[in-house]
């Protein structure tokens, strides 16, 4: 049985912002932890978001309008920050998944056997 | 460009985003530490967040402000750590960029600047030449002609330099006017800063329209700015002007150097010029009497050249189309048109050359300054070898190292520039307060350091920086660290080190001094000897003062008893030795005559012009000026009487070398204006225009026989002549109220006017002088400082093994010496082959004069020497323990 924890992969290099805003199309508002915590459920624990670096990429995109935040409270009580896609948001997802997608065809071209 | 705003925004949120960020990581935290039932384990999987807040934090920052923020602090750390090294290259540049600033500044003022209207560079000076020489002036009609018949002219205008006699509240004022013809500001395009310019109707009739427009300076002083002017009127010679306008503050006529306060339309000359007796516009004489100026703006496209061939046969056909009274033909004027873009400049001529120079030695000073600082930064980059191998050793970027190294001396170079505006801007204040008030042209010079002014200076200080640290900024980023962290002397090769860039700059800084200080020892005593010149008349205690009865409508009669009573009144005041009238004062004459004296038959082409002036009786005993044979003019040389004159002994000597002139006879001026007078005195000789001309032979003629309507009155008194203004003013305005009197001096103030070129170009001369040798000084002092620092190992190992304090300072000294020496040499070399183009300034001096070069070389040579000596000593100083072990 292979051990779940030792196979973690690191996400990718560039794929980071294209996670969180898919995530954010799927899920419509959420906050930081909620996202982390979605990424690593979805892809099996595979893939774990150091989740340090959320934070500073949300910003980022909070700069440039990706993602538009607000301050709500949560089921439990607490105050939480959460995000929102905006049409911005939407259309630079759709860029980087189909550079991404054009990426990974051509990187399988190399790797398949011929 | 919304990032741009946000990350605006969020520099002006700063302190609430953090706590939003750290709100939201400890929230994060919270959930997690609940999910998994530890906050230690959560705290794991998050990561540091003391790191993410920085991250995050860090996501709103513009790097490269971060960057220059940080180079910049670094920056100023160093230049704060190194007090001596910053405080000379800042005041080095401060001259430097100041001298230039404000010698730029002031010439640009005086010489270079366009006029202020709209494209200055087609306009022109007209001038016509003919056998009879260069000449400016123009008749009425005949500028009435070109006007309206050339081709090649957008518009001309005409104008006349004529002084008016202002009456407002009950003061009688003289001022600057100039008549104008009525398109004078359309033409010009000059948009009035007040109502408006002259309409067309207001230049068709004479005498029908009497207005006036104001200059901007003028409606200030006199009338304390009063935007009520426009539309009420002033009192100009007795009549009644209507002000329509003000002219703009920039605006200040054609003719650099002369300011008119007030610019009246041709139509109106009657009452400007009550003395004529022709209508000059009009009247039969109008095409004799030339008294305009003439400037005009060309048509696009047609080239100076072209316009003066069209106006030439345009001159011709005027010329040939009205021939004069009797019949005979006029002559045909052959134009010359000159650029016109700086407006009349003909006055400035003599001041081309003195401006030149002036910026020639400021630029001199500029480069000493800048090799100052280009040798500090070299030390400074030098003594720093450790820091920075240090840096570059644990990973810094040779980039980055470079861009902050130029940081600081771009920093130096601002702080250089900035204190360098304050040096401008006070020896500006300097230069306006020496101007004399009573030189022939009312300099308008303000303190004003214009915006090109400013921008050169900024950008010659960054430039500084650049250049003169980009060098040390490279050398000292070498990767080559190994021996620069062991610290190893580099230093073993002598010769060349002599050769190094620092001794190089030492070596022309001296010799840069040295040429600047024998400019300096040669102008002042060039300034000596004309100080200590005889004048001829004793100026001790004399107040002059004129009048000009001509604009108040006197004939000359009733001039002629207005002086003479005036002359009756000031002799009977309390505190007066003596009182004379005369035409031309001492010092600044320009009438001469040509003589023909009996009997005297002169050579081919000698030149027969005279000195002359007017004076009344009593003249020679108020100015003192010894008499030698004959007597003085006195009451009884009218008119009714022998035409008679005094001559001086030059004259005297010239034209009757065997016998007393006494007696003979002489003839004044050309036919048909030639007066036979008879010699009946012979006196001293003087200077009449300036104190070192040689002496030409004099002529007086008594007041009461060629009457003037303007003359000075000269009075010596027996204390301080400046009391004695009041009393004189209340005999003339018992008088004539309206009259003004200007132009009030003393003989002293005269003659230490009359100097003012040699006295300025003196003390600026030995201020920058000095400021050079400063410069070069302390520059001197810097290298040989640096190097001894350099070789404080050395020196420590030569101590220890016995080398005694004076080895120790003549190695240090020769090296030195050796700099100022050629530096010396070099600078002779360029004084001597320099000198030769300031010959004409020079009074009574060699341009090699021998004690200027030696003084100057001998100063130079002391203050060298001191520099060199204090490192020097210091050397010797040095505890060899602890020299060893750096």
């Amino acid at each position: 049985m292979v051990d779940s924890r030792r196979m973690k992969t690191d996400i990718p290099s560039g794929t980071l912002y294209m996670l969180v805003l898919k995530t954010l199309a799927r899920l419509g508002p959420m906050h930081g932890y909620g996202i982390s915590l979605y990424i690593q459920q979805t892809t099996g624990e595979v893939l774990q978001v150091e989740e340090g670096t959320l934070y500073p990429a949300l910003q980022r995109m909070l700069i440039k309008g990706w993602v538009r935040a607000e301050w709500r409270t949560t089921a439990n009580k607490r105050r939480a920050r959460y995000y929102t896609l905006t049409p911005a948001g939407r259309k630079q997802l759709a860029a980087e998944v189909r550079h991404f997608e054009r990426a990974i065809t051509a990187i399988r071209q190399v790797i398949e056997p011929a | 460009m919304t990032a741009f705003w946000r990350k605006l925004t969020g520099w002006w949120r700063r302190d609430v985003l953090d706590e939003e960020l750290q709100e939201e990581i400890q929230t994060h935290l919270e959930m997690k530490a609940e999910d998994l039932g530890s906050a230690r384990a959560a705290r794991q999987a998050f990561g540091n967040p003391a790191l993410v807040l920085g991250d995050a934090r860090n996501a709103w920052r513009w790097p490269a402000l971060d960057m220059l923020q940080q180079d910049l602090r670094y920056s100023f750390r160093i230049l704060l750590k190194a007090p001596g090294c910053t405080l000379v290259v800042v005041l080095s540049l401060a001259v430097g960029i100041g001298g230039n600033t404000a010698v730029f500044s002031l010439i640009d003022k005086v010489l270079l600047k366009k006029l202020p209207v709209d494209d200055p560079d087609r306009l022109v000076v007209l001038s016509a030449s003919s056998s009879r020489g260069n000449n400016r002036l123009f008749t009425y009609s005949d500028f009435a002609d070109y006007r309206a018949h050339n081709q090649v002219f957008e518009d001309l205008v005409a104008y006349a330099q004529r002084a008016l006699t202002l009456n407002e509240g009950g003061q009688a004022e003289r001022i600057q006017g100039t008549i104008v013809s009525g398109n004078y500001f359309a033409a010009l395009r000059v948009t009035l800063a007040l109502g408006r310019g002259f309409l067309p109707e207001e230049d068709r009739t004479r005498g029908t329209h009497p207005v006036v427009v104001l200059s901007d300076g003028f409606w200030k002083r006199r009338f304390g700015a009063d935007p009520r002017l426009v539309g009420r009127t002033v009192n100009l010679n007795g009549y009644g002007f209507a002000v329509v306008g003000i002219a703009p503050v920039e605006f200040t006529g054609v003719v650099p150097g002369i300011a008119p306060d007030a610019y009246v339309p041709v139509m109106m000359q009657g009452p400007v010029t009550p003395s004529w007796k022709i209508d000059p516009l009009f009247g039969p004489l109008s095409r004799d009497r030339a008294w305009l100026e003439v400037q005009g703006r060309l048509k696009q496209d047609i080239s100076r050249e072209q316009a003066a061939a069209a106006m030439t046969t345009l001159g011709s056909q005027v010329a040939r189309a009205n021939a004069k009274s009797d019949g005979s033909p006029r002559l045909e004027p052959k134009f010359v048109l000159e650029d016109g873009s700086r407006g009349n400049t003909v006055l400035l001529r003599d001041l081309a050359f003195p401006a030149q120079m002036l910026m020639a030695t400021v630029g001199l000073i500029l480069l000493i300054a800048c090799a100052n600082v280009a040798n500090l930064l070299l030390a400074l980059a030098g003594t720093r070898q450790k820091e920075i191998a240090v840096r570059l050793a644990v990973g810094a970027g040779r980039a980055r190292l470079i861009r902050q190294l130029l940081t600081e001396s771009v920093l130096l170079s601002m702080l250089g520039g900035a204190a360098g505006l304050a040096v401008a801007a006070s020896i500006s204040g300097l230069v306006i307060r020496y101007t004399p008030p009573n030189s022939f042209m009312t300099l308008t010079l303000d303190n004003r350091l214009d915006a090109r002014v400013l921008g050169f200076s900024l950008a010659m200080s960054i430039l500084t920086g650049i250049v003169f640290g980009l060098a040390p900024a490279l050398s000292a980023s070498r990767p080559d660290l190994a021996p620069a962290l062991k610290d190893e002397a580099t230093m073993f090769s002598k010769r060349i080190r002599r050769l190094s860039l620092p001794n190089l700059l030492v070596v022309g800084q001296v010799g840069l001094s040295l040429m600047v200080l024998v400019g300096a020892g040669l102008c002042v005593r060039s300034l000596q000897n004309l100080q200590s010149i005889d004048a001829g008349f004793d100026p001790a205690r004399v107040l002059v003062a004129s009048a000009d009865v001509s604009l108040s409508g006197y004939e000359n009669d009733r001039g002629l008893r207005f002086y003479t009573e005036l002359v009756e009144r000031v002799k009977r005041l309390g505190g007066v030795e003596a009182v004379s009238l005369a035409m031309q004062v001492p010092l600044s004459g320009n009438m001469s005559s040509t003589l023909r004296p009996e009997g005297y038959m002169p050579e081919r082409g000698e030149d027969l012009s005279s000195d002359f002036n007017i004076i009344g009786p009593d003249y020679f005993r108020t100015m003192k000026i010894p008499l030698q044979q004959g007597r003085e003019f006195g009451e009884l040389d009218t008119t009714a009487a022998l035409p008679v004159a005094v001559i001086n002994e030059t004259a005297a000597r010239r034209f009757w070398p065997e016998q007393s002139a006494i007696g003979r006879r002489l003839v004044l001026r050309l036919a048909p204006d030639e007066e036979v007078r008879e010699i009946v005195g012979v006196v001293r000789d003087s200077k009449y225009r300036r104190l070192s001309e040689d002496v030409r032979p004099a002529v007086y003629v008594p007041f009461a026989q060629d009457y003037r309507a303007a003359m000075a009155l000269h009075v010596r008194t027996t204390g301080e002549p400046r009391t004695m203004l009041a009393a004189v003013r209340r005999e003339v305005q018992a008088l004539d109220a309206t009259l003004p009197v200007y132009d009030i001096k003393t003989l002293e103030d005269q003659k230490r006017g009359s100097l003012f070129t040699s006295r300025l170009a003196a003390t600026l001369l030995t201020v920058f002088g000095l400021l050079a040798l400063l410069l070069a000084a302390v520059g001197l002092y810097g290298v040989m400082a640096y190097a001894v620092n350099r070789r404080t190992h050395e020196i420590g190992v030569r101590l220890a093994l016995g080398a005694q304090g004076y080895e120790v300072r003549r190695l240090v000294m020769v090296e030195g010496t050796t700099i100022v020496s050629i530096g010396l040499a070099l600078g002779l070399g360029g004084a001597l082959a320099g000198t030769r183009f300031v010959e004409s300034f020079l009074y009574g001096v060699r341009p090699t004069d021998p004690m200027a070069f030696g003084s100057a070389a001998l100063l130079l040579a002391v203050v060298a020497l001191l520099a060199n000596y204090l490192p020097a000593r210091h050397a010797s100083r040095t505890d060899p323990m602890m020299a060893i072990r750096q």
